[in-house]
């Protein structure tokens, strides 16, 4: 089996991060903005600075490059299209999201609605994401 | 290519699972279980040190080593059976599970950096090791 094309992966990557920071922007900058202010007050912290923002669109890019690796590397077990690139998000969010969630949960750090919608949306997203970003992966056959 | 064997990745993650159960009690209690009360103690919170809670904690461990063990069997074709792709798998679930995580919460400011730095060297040595030897227990037919 070939080697994975990383620059492929870069573009990839950066598209698939994209979706992910366009879904984000919404989500946390303007849907669910007062709320997780309401909860960093309830953990007597102030409420997440602007100047974390140019850190949290990084990260995105690179979580989208994370995305679209995992779709490279599981390519030869599953074969290239769609359905392989869902299965790279959904492993992603499982180690990214579920098992994260599942870990936190008995510390109470977040209100329920949020962590259980944040989870919910990350497993609609990172799937989306990959499946976008695995769009403009290739290999030389 | 041939499908993952789904028995082995479970025989496989339950070791890596016992691995990392293990490590986790010696590593991360040694390097982080101070800290970690502490910072959760500061936000007014705590973990119920209970025997449900330990066996809800054990088993998230089982179920995480079944993960790294499903990852390596997945990316397996890519990079040929072995422990080089034991850890490629371990790293990878570290970077998504362990890294990303800590550089996204660390400017919430909630917990606090030492214990995410010691938290991801805690993971970024059992994650691999569990992988390895799940790795070890997982076959395909040829």
């Amino acid at each position: 089996m070939g080697k994975i094309n990383m620059q492929r992966v870069l573009l990839g990557g950066l598209l698939a991060g994209l979706v992910l920071n366009v879904v984000d922007f919404v989500l946390y900058g303007v849907l669910w903005k007062e709320d997780l202010a309401a909860a960093m007050a309830a953990l007597n912290k102030p409420p997440i600075s602007d100047s974390a923002i140019p850190l949290f669109v990084a990260l995105d890019f690179v979580f989208g490059i994370v995305l679209v690796w995992t779709y490279a590397a599981i390519r030869p077990r599953f074969g290239p299209g769609p359905r392989t690139a869902v299965y790279a998000g959904l492993l992603v969010w499982v180690v990214a999201g579920l098992l994260h969630f599942i870990g936190e949960m008995p510390m109470g750090l977040w209100p329920q609605r949020i962590a259980v919608m944040g989870t919910l949306v990350f497993l609609v997203m990172a799937p989306l994401a990959t499946v976008v970003g695995a769009k403009y992966y290739q290999e030389a056959a | 290519m041939g499908r993952i064997n789904a028995q082995r990745v479970v025989l496989g993650g339950l070791a890596a699972g016992v691995v990392l159960n293990i490590l986790q009690a010696l590593i991360g209690g040694l390097l982080t279980a101070r800290d970690f009360e502490a910072a959760l103690a500061a936000l007014g919170k705590a973990i119920p040190q209970t025997p449900a809670m330990m066996a809800y904690y054990v088993g998230l461990g089982f179920v995480l080593g079944i993960v790294l063990v499903w990852t390596y069997a997945a990316i397996r074709p890519r990079f040929g059976p072995g422990p080089r792709t034991a850890i490629i798998a371990g790293l990878a679930v570290w970077v998504a599970m362990g890294l990303i995580n800590a550089l996204a919460e660390a400017p919430m400011g909630i917990m606090p950096m030492r214990l995410h730095v010691l938290m991801n060297v805690a993971w970024l040595i059992e994650l691999p090791l569990a992988t390895l030897v799940g790795a070890w227990v997982y076959r395909e037919e040829a």
